[in-house]
């Protein structure tokens, strides 16, 4: 099997990363307008790129979480300059468009917050919103074809969930092939991807060399042992990607 | 738009994982089994009576003779290496165990290294160094260990639970030891009042004997006797013990 074939399931967080990662590359580069046109650009040719993988060629998301997607809401778009709204709105509209939406009912969020011994943390008030668990509903919908679905989100709730909940055997009871469901961080999927030689080694280097200092930087950990910590574990990805770019080389070679 | 439960730490660890195992399955087994292993931790340092249960990547921090993690409970740890189980089946390798007596070595707070599998359940086996020396002597046995795996949860409570002082004992004084101490100045004092007061009343037909009797410094020689008592409890030689007798 393949490590990448699956049905693919993708949570706003991955959107907004490469929003944010896309325009930051861009930013005083062209003018504002044109930076959104270019984002857009880049956005759906990354989803082309999943799309290369999944199985159908289709990348799904919950109707709940395509509503989420609000580039208006972003710092780095904000702070490119004036722009006019619908214009922001028309750059959710295509990129949302690329995304096979399904709709979830709401009795299954209960469904899935009642699950015997269900982590407090998790299902708990401060837990998962009703748009996390859309997403694993629509993961556990794809599974009854019985082939791997990843659900790709940035949050670790959400991924915790979903491999506390793929083994649990009342959730086998009502969904059988649920074994078939995982979780996987966004940029994991896309390293892999990178191996596999559809994205350049400068592109996933740069993207989670912004991903972790933008985490950095948001979270004001500049100067604290936290913010230490990750610089420390940023480095030791350089020489976790220098391992990652063998892999590919070799895969590549035996292309 | 918002990633206020986003994680570095997440992605890390899975990236960890991805040069960790070859091939897709094992890949996703890896990062399957170490979240699980997370939660477990989340819920038995709630549930145990311990101050804390720490859960961190051990090799990072050890460096070379590290295993993959390390839970630090309290003032002790316990270390985890997860292996791979494709099928679900337990393999463990006559080779890895020197490696894993080296862990076990260099980590002298480490009270057992636990041996994980991906498999559902997580069944696991701790060892110690001398588990470890005998299945390099019997390497047969190395299939009863694994039969004897127990998922990580029941392994993981165990352990602690032998670490745990059973300081709730009630506060009270212990019945029986110590109730019938001996007091041997006092049951001394009292043998030898009684044979001063047989002395004293003794009839005598002699009346120098009868006088002597009656005039006996009862008093005085028990307060030397006694001071005689205490010399020879306390050590002193007998041979002093003697003239101090000879004395009074």
């Amino acid at each position: 099997m393949n490590t990448l074939q699956a049905y693919l399931v993708v949570d706003n967080s991955f959107l907004v990363m490469l929003t944010d990662f896309f325009c930051a590359e861009l930013a005083g580069r062209m003018t504002p307008e044109r930076v959104l046109s270019e984002l857009g650009q880049r956005l759906c040719a990354q989803i082309d790129i999943l799309r290369r993988f999944a199985v159908g060629s289709c990348v799904y998301c919950s109707d709940q979480v395509a509503g989420e997607f609000k580039p208006w809401h972003s710092e780095r778009i904000t702070a490119l300059g004036k722009i006019p709204f619908p214009r922001k709105q028309d750059l959710a509209a295509a990129v949302t468009a690329e995304l096979v939406r399904r709709p979830v009912e709401e009795v299954y969020f209960d469904i899935l917050r009642s699950q015997p011994d269900a982590p407090r943390r998790l299902v708990g008030p401060n837990g998962l919103s009703n748009e996390d668990l859309s997403l694993i509903m629509v993961g556990i919908e794809l599974t009854a074809n019985g082939q791997p679905v990843y659900v790709l989100s940035n949050d670790q709730d959400l991924l915790e969930f979903t491999t506390w909940l793929r083994r649990k055997p009342e959730a086998r009871e009502l969904w059988p092939e649920i074994g078939q469901l995982n979780g996987l961080h966004c940029l994991t999927y896309l390293e892999l991807v990178h191996r596999s030689c559809h994205i350049s080694t400068d592109l996933i280097r740069n993207l989670i060399n912004f991903y972790i200092r933008d985490h950095y930087n948001r979270h004001e950990l500049v100067g604290t042992s936290k913010g230490e910590s990750i610089l420390e574990q940023l480095l030791s990805t350089y020489s976790s990607l220098t391992k990652s770019a063998e892999i590919k080389a070799k895969q590549g070679a035996a292309a | 738009m918002s990633d206020s439960k986003e994680s570095v730490h997440t992605f890390l660890q899975e990236f960890q994982a991805t040069l960790a195992e070859e091939g897709s399955e094992a890949i996703l087994r890896r990062i399957n089994a170490e979240r699980l292993l997370s939660l477990l931790a989340e819920r038995l340092s709630e549930e145990l009576k311990v101050s804390s249960v720490r859960f961190l990547p051990d090799k990072r921090m050890a460096g070379g003779v590290g295993a993959d993690f390390l839970f630090q409970v309290d003032d002790y740890d316990l270390r985890l290496e997860l292996l791979d189980a494709p099928d679900g089946r337990l393999e463990l390798a006559l080779n890895d165990l020197r490696g894993y007596r080296q862990i076990l070595e260099e980590n002298p707070n480490t009270v057992a290294l636990i041996l994980v599998w991906t498999a559902d359940g997580l069944p696991a086996v701790p060892l110690s160094i001398a588990r470890i020396r005998f299945l390099v002597d019997h390497k047969d046995l190395i299939g009863v260990l694994l039969e004897q795996a127990e998922p990580l949860e029941k392994v993981f409570t165990s352990l602690v639970q032998k670490q745990i002082k059973s300081w709730d004992l009630p506060l009270r004084p212990a019945e029986g030891i110590g109730q019938e101490v001996t007091d041997l100045r006092e049951a001394f004092s009292s043998a030898l009042a009684a044979e001063m007061e047989t002395v004293t009343r003794r009839g005598y037909r002699i009346p120098a004997r009868k006088a002597a009797a009656a005039n006996y410094p009862r008093k005085k020689e028990t307060e030397e006797l006694l001071k005689t008592f205490d010399a020879a409890m306390n050590g002193e030689k007998e041979k002093e013990l003697v003239r101090e007798l000879m004395d009074i």
